[in-house]
């Protein structure tokens, strides 16, 4: 039955996760990988970077994200920011749309 | 191993499991997952690198997750050793009996056959070779005995035919064709490998009797009259009918039986074989029509 949960968690954040990311980065305009996972992590949301960075990779490949390479006007190493293009924006509308229709069915449901 | 050392082999794994993805966007992974390392090390300089490998996963997963993410379909993760071998073992096995059973089926084939250039049986791809009359070393009396360095003697009888109505034939291993007299005289002319040996001939009653079972590799003709019998019995070889205008009784263990009806003939057969196959033969409701039994019991009986 455990095993059970977790998979259902597996499923269910997936889609999720992709909408959480998105909205933090729209709401710090960019944000790099190991910044994302710190304030994922802090609004409780705990992602593995062995999961997060392949994610960030597709989504850039989608164009849904637009990734720059810094290495001027940063500390030691170069960092990839991340930042949401405008079909991103359409895709958080539309995701957000979602979201927000299936946590009314769900509160629904419970009545 | 150093730390510089260890971080290179990670990432070179990684680099490797990523190999269906075009080496530009590779090297931005492994730039981006390098970059990840340096910052976490530099926010806590007391964690340790492997700490920090750990919790990214091992390289092949990570490179797994990202050609999931791309729709490709990761490496297969690599066998334990254990199971390699396992697996090396049955296949090696497999091949090697596969090997022997294309070897087995090659050098025995066919199961059997019957007739052939030679006009005999060969089993098993030749391992047991029956018959072949004119075979290696009994090829007749032509220029084959010579280069070959066999010898072949030749006896032969012919008689009138008096009060005879019936001629028997017995042989061992060889040939023997059997077919109507041009004069008016019967007999056998049977070449044979055995040297100086007497065709043991007998006569009884109606009966003349020819019993060549004793002599290697006999290749008999038999001339027969109109109006009489005769009946041929043999274990090896081939025994044919040519265009009798008589009846005729032919038993043979192993080999063909090959029958040249004459034409305007009629001929009623009575043909048995306990192991093999024939040809069809029409029997005729004539009066008068000859007879033709054949009992076989490995082997053919063929129409020419």
């Amino acid at each position: 039955m455990l095993d059970g949960i977790e998979n259902w968690k597996t499923q269910i954040r997936k889609g999720y996760l992709e909408l959480c990311i998105l909205l933090m980065i729209q709401k710090h305009k960019r944000l790099y990988g190991f910044e994302l996972l710190e304030k994922l992590a802090n609004s409780d949301l705990h992602v593995k970077e062995g999961t997060l960075y392949p994610m960030l990779n597709r989504m850039a490949v989608e164009k849904t994200l637009h990734a720059v390479w810094e290495t001027e006007n940063v500390k030691g190493h170069p960092r990839k920011f991340y930042s949401v293009t405008k079909d991103g924006a359409k895709l958080v509308e539309e995701m957000k749309k979602e979201f927000e229709n299936m946590v009314h069915v769900f509160k629904n449901a419970q009545k | 191993m150093s730390t510089d050392q260890k971080l290179e082999n990670y990432l070179e794994q990684l680099n490797k499991s990523l190999d269906q993805i075009p080496i530009s966007d590779r090297a931005d992974i492994i730039t981006e997952i390098k970059s990840h390392i340096l910052e976490a090390r530099e926010r806590d300089p007391s964690q340790s690198l492997s700490g920090i490998l750990a919790s990214l996963g091992e390289p092949e997963s990570v490179a797994s997750k990202y050609l999931l993410e791309r729709g490709l379909s990761p490496n297969k993760p690599s066998k334990t050793p254990m199971v390699k071998w396992l697996v090396i073992g049955f296949l090696g096995t497999v091949g090697m009996l596969l090997v022997t059973a294309m070897f087995v089926v090659w050098k025995f084939t066919p199961l059997i056959s019957i007739g052939g250039e030679n006009d005999s049986i060969s089993i098993l791809g030749g391992a047991i070779n029956i018959g072949g009359a004119t075979g290696a070393d009994f090829t007749g009396s032509d220029t084959d005995e010579s280069v070959q360095g066999s010898h072949t003697y030749s006896k032969s009888h012919e008689r009138t035919r008096g009060k005879i109505d019936i001629f028997k034939l017995k042989f061992n291993n060889g040939k023997v064709s059997v077919k109507p007299s041009t004069n008016d005289k019967f007999g056998w002319d049977c070449k044979h490998a055995d040297q100086a040996k007497l065709l043991p001939m007998s006569e009884e009653g109606k009966t003349v009797s020819v019993d060549v079972s004793g002599i290697r590799k006999i290749d008999c003709e038999v001339k027969i009259l109109q109006g009489m019998v005769v009946e041929v019995e043999g274990n090896n070889g081939k025994i044919s009918l040519e265009e009798l205008r008589t009846s005729a009784s032919v038993n043979l263990v192993n080999g063909k039986v090959e029958i040249s009806p004459a034409k305007e003939v009629d001929y009623v057969y009575d043909l048995r074989i306990k192991n093999g196959w024939q040809d069809s033969f029409a029997s005729s409701n004539a009066k008068g029509a000859h007879k033709i039994n054949v009992a076989l019991v490995n082997g053919k009986i063929s129409k020419e």
